[in-house]
């Protein structure tokens, strides 16, 4: 076995310093190191990991590959929106919904096998999830550390309540958005400098850990009460944040709030693995 | 003439009888499909299917036959199904995306294109399995094959054991290789009674 076999080395170590490298690269061409393209970092970071443990491939598009389609696309609409310096709360309620509707997509081939009435109740469900975390992501965009921040907390509570769920793929899918939002809060906090996620990096974090916590209640075992819990994570960074701390305390801070937040869903889904 | 026509006839019919083919139906409690992987370089590890159903055809004059066999993923066993201080059972992840991806693919499917056979036995079958939503060419070898002859109230009943190999990654299943070794061995042994 080689190192790059290690799923600790696919799900952190990779995404993490391919995201460094790329977002530092990105951070420092003038005209885009202001722009939200270095949290673009974070989707490469990700692709990464999944090429390393299992794979890019599209056919049979199954509900996991589905998943990384939804993630790339959603980003590209995102970063299209960015470029397009579009602002509105219509564009984000659009891209909220649309995140929604991809994610209730992504779970078709499982939602059939049901009864029609649970099913179609299943799917809103999914997609009022989906919906709600990419909007509480998207609404908080312009804060590059709030926003780095959540995606270490946000990552990491859905790869922890994902793996005492069985699925170590959304183990590592999770620990891969938060190394690479790590990554971002570096590049911040080492260059001096707020990078706003724009639409693109809250889309890749907000949007990508809902549908990987998704796929661990519908393809594993996670309970789905876990869901709603980790939309703390969000909520919390945006009550509590101590807006006025330098950047590198206010990083910090804002780390460890999100991290302490995380224990929450992460708690439930022990205690329901430890109920079942 | 019209006594040699009818005898002619009823031979014909007699010969049709004898070259039919015969179906059986696979007995799901002598009917199990193992699974054989490597394990972090060390050990083989053992795994089976507990619910399967299918049909096994025989023409013994014609030598074809098929065998289409339909194994609940769900029903995965390898031995580790309680999770006792564990917060999962190995069972539990195999049954996961990361492996199986039971919720999805809740059947496993194998189907007979051609069975070859050394005299009057069966001792191979090309076929096409269908898993995680994948269809690839697998050829089992026929290690045993026999059929009882039918007794009291009792039909006949034929049995066998098949094997073959499988490369997991070929269906989509990466997750875990090389710790968990790529080359599956797939052994089918199965039981039917006479329809």
């Amino acid at each position: 076995m080689s190192a790059l076999d290690n799923p600790a080395v696919q799900g952190g170590v990779v995404p993490l310093v391919v995201a460094l490298v790329v977002a530092l690269m990105l951070a420092f061409v003038p005209g885009v190191g202001r722009t939200p393209a270095p949290w673009l970092a974070v989707l490469v970071g990700y692709l990464a990991s999944t090429w390393l443990s299992t794979g890019i491939a599209f056919s049979p598009l199954t509900a996991t590959r589905k998943v990384l389609v939804i993630v790339v696309f959603g980003a590209l609409a995102g970063f299209a929106a960015d470029l397009a310096r579009a602002r509105s709360r219509k564009l984000e309620a659009a891209l909220a919904v649309g995140a929604g509707i991809a994610a209730a997509w992504a779970f078709q081939s499982i939602l059939v096998q049901r009864e029609t009435v649970p099913a179609i109740g299943i799917a809103v469900a999914i997609a009022a999830y989906a919906a709600a975390q990419t909007w509480l992501l998207l609404a908080q965009r312009e804060d590059g550390l709030r926003t780095g921040a959540i995606g270490v907390g946000l990552g990491l509570a859905t790869g922890a309540a994902a793996v005492l769920s069985a699925s170590i793929g959304f183990l590592l899918s999770g620990v891969a958005i938060a190394a690479g939002a790590g990554a971002l809060l570096l590049v911040q906090v080492l260059g001096r400098r707020d990078v706003p996620a724009g639409h693109a990096g809250a889309i890749v974090i907000g949007l990508g850990c809902a549908l990987f916590a998704l796929g661990a209640i519908m393809l594993a075992e996670m309970p789905w009460f876990v869901a709603p819990l980790l939309l703390v994570v969000p909520l919390g960074a945006r009550a509590l944040d101590p807006r006025r701390l330098r950047p590198m305390a206010r990083a910090s801070a804002l780390v460890g709030i999100c991290v302490a937040l995380a224990l929450v869903p992460v708690a439930a889904a022990w205690f329901a693995a430890r109920a079942s | 003439m019209k006594r040699t026509l009818l005898a002619l006839a009823c031979a014909t019919v007699s010969l049709t009888a004898v070259a039919a083919p015969e179906t059986y139906t696979l007995d799901p409690v002598h009917t199990f499909t193992y699974f054989k992987v490597e394990h972090l370089g060390i050990s083989d590890q053992y795994g089976r299917f507990n619910k399967s159903s299918g049909k096994v055809t025989i023409d013994r004059a014609a030598k074809t036959a098929g065998l289409d066999i339909s194994i609940d993923s769900t029903s995965l066993d390898t031995g580790d199904s309680e999770k006792g201080n564990r917060a999962r059972s190995r069972d539990d992840h195999l049954r996961s995306g990361d492996f199986f991806n039971v919720a999805e693919f809740p059947k496993i499917t194998y189907k007979s294109t051609k069975v070859g056979f050394n005299g009057d036995t069966p001792s191979s079958i090309e076929g096409n399995l269908t898993l995680n939503g994948v269809t690839q060419p697998v050829t089992l070898t026929v290690d045993k094959f026999k059929c009882n002859a039918p007794q009291g109230t009792r039909k006949e009943r034929c049995g066998g054991n098949a094997s073959g190999k499988i490369k997991r990654t070929d269906f989509g299943m990466k997750y875990g290789v090389p710790g968990v070794g790529d080359e599956v061995l797939l052994m089918v042994v199965f039981e039917a009674d006479k329809d």
